[in-house]
């Protein structure tokens, strides 16, 4: 059984489309990430994915079930986001009480045990914790709660490097522990890109990329060198972005086509490096060539420094 | 629950501390007559049954809802049999809180001589209020949780659809609240309080599935 799958859908918010035709099936129990910039439909296609939203055209269905409205799709799924709202009269120990009452693989005592590791106290509110003491929160209950489709969206934002650090590990353990698909998307990947198997690239509202995360890494090189030699080493392959960086150097990120490798040539001083997928998707959502350099380029001159007014020389 | 108990509470004391008092002798016989009015705990209670399923049904609660296994017709029932429940404990309690506030005198130490109870008695009395009392928290709480619901869905929809009626009534002129008044006699207008009971839980059953049926598309967190 397909555990997830995304057939034409469509999503419009008042006219606005925030996801277009997205043809996306997932299986399996793999950690896979979703990922896209801001505004590219990673939220979306999460709520879809919970049944919180209903597709505006096409379908979205969980376990063989339409998502939106299915009690069985629903017992199968936990999402969990910074915006996840949780009954304010019950406090952090009640919430995972509930939670336990609802989900049948919930794990109660890890998730106790979590909370007191992260110095979370029970008989807190959620609406009195800190952005990321929420979050954590909202992490060690999503996981918890053990779904076969276990949705976390952005699920590190506000935290600090330690914390994200201790949730990367929990993040693995728990999946190690019970298998099952973990969906993460994000913006923000460092310390998570490692765990992916999978990726869903989602761009402007329509999947960009989906493959295995290895592979599409392994498609990007950043070349970096002379001038001249970055560019005749990369005028076979795609360039995603070429930047000045010291006088007469460059470096310039490439898209290797299928069965294509770049190598430095001896004695030409290339470097030839791999990305990481943070910076390959990156790339492949929006790089340009030159970059935010551009931005203050500014070739037609007209706003050079010494034609502007600046506040201390007015009268 | 605790709401309520506490309203219900507050309303009991207001009712003692509002009593009044008269004086009469007849010879040897001193009478004297306490007046209570416990219209204020009814009155309390039934701002209660539709005010509770207001937070019930708003977007929040929704929204939190939405965080355990659920869908939106068990989501529902869940709560219609929740407020059903808290209705028929809560007009239990409030005829409970109306008969201490009678019952008060009993702990003097002067004899009390109760009013008449009709045949029934006290006990005929109390079950009366108590459907009664029931009637019309069902009736209340199925508005309320139609015009959360309403309202969690979209504001306005419902200031739309009150000017709406607003205008059917006037475009109806005496018509309409002819038939508003026909309504109300059919609803209200019984001799027997179990006929109310029935009438009204009937009423509130077709309250409650309006809203079911507005909102089984409802989305969550959009």
């Amino acid at each position: 059984m397909k555990r997830l799958e995304f057939d034409g859908t469509e999503k419009r918010f008042l006219g606005t489309s925030a996801l277009r035709e997205l043809t996306l099936t997932l299986e399996g129990d793999k950690i896979i990430g979703l990922l896209g910039r801001n505004g590219a439909g990673k939220t979306t296609a999460m709520k879809l994915a919970a049944g919180f939203l209903r597709p505006t055209a096409g379908s979205v269905r969980a376990f063989g079930e339409p998502a939106f409205n299915s009690l069985f799709a629903s017992a199968n799924t936990i999402y969990m986001s910074e915006d996840v709202r949780f009954p304010y009269t019950l406090s952090l120990g009640g919430i995972l009480d509930e939670l336990a009452r609802a989900y049948p693989n919930f794990d109660r005592a890890l998730a106790g045990r979590l909370a007191d590791y992260f110095s979370l106290p029970s008989d807190s509110k959620h609406a009195a914790l800190s952005k990321g003491m929420q979050n954590t929160f909202n992490l060690i209950a999503g996981l918890a709660a053990r779904c076969p489709l276990t949705l976390l969206d952005e699920p590190l934002n506000g935290m600090d490097a330690a914390v994200r650090k201790d949730l990367t590990s929990v993040l693995l353990k728990e999946f190690i522990e019970a298998p099952r698909m973990i969906i993460v998307s994000g913006h923000q990947l460092q310390g998570l890109e490692e765990l992916f198997e999978e990726i869903a690239i989602l761009h402007k509202g329509r999947l960009l990329r989906h493959e295995e995360a290895d592979s599409f890494k392994g498609q990007f090189k950043k070349v970096s060198g002379p001038a001249s030699a970055v560019s005749a080493a990369t005028e076979r392959h795609t360039v995603i972005l070429r930047r000045p960086s010291l006088p007469g150097m460059e470096e310039a990120i490439v898209e290797l086509g299928p069965g294509m490798t770049l190598f430095a040539p001896a004695g030409t001083d290339l470097a030839v490096s791999a990305l990481s997928l943070n910076d390959a998707y990156i790339a492949a959502t929006g790089g340009t060539e030159g970059g935010i350099d551009r931005v203050y380029a500014d070739p037609s001159g007209e706003n050079k420094p010494q034609n502007r007014r600046h506040p201390a020389n007015r009268p | 629950m605790g709401s309520l108990l506490s309203l219900q509470l507050a309303g009991t004391l207001i009712a003692i501390s509002a009593q009044n008092g008269s004086n009469g002798s007849f010879g040897n016989l001193t009478l004297n007559i306490q007046t209570f009015n416990t219209d204020v705990i009814v009155v309390l209670t039934l701002v209660w049954a539709f005010l509770a399923p207001l937070y019930l049904t708003g977007r929040d609660s929704f929204e939190a809802d939405m965080v355990f296994t659920n869908d939106r017709i068990t989501r529902h029932f869940g709560n219609i049999g929740y407020l059903a429940l808290l209705t028929f404990a809560g007009s239990l309690t409030a005829v409970m809180a109306c008969l201490t506030v009678l019952l008060l005198p009993l702990l003097g130490s002067r004899p009390v001589l109760f009013p008449e109870f009709g045949q029934w008695g006290l006990a005929g009395y109390a079950l009366a209020m108590f459907t009664v009392l029931l009637s019309y928290s069902l009736l209340l709480m199925g508005a309320g949780y139609l015009i959360g619901t309403l309202i969690g869905l979209s504001r306005l929809l419902v200031i739309g659809l009150f000017l709406i009626g607003l205008v059917l009534l006037g475009v109806l002129d005496d018509a309409g609240l002819r038939w508003l008044g026909r309504f109300s006699r059919f609803l209200f207008g019984n001799e027997q309080p179990v006929i109310l009971l029935i009438k009204s839980a009937s009423s509130s059953a077709v309250l409650f599935l309006a809203a079911v049926l507005a909102s089984n598309r409802q989305e969550a967190g959009s």
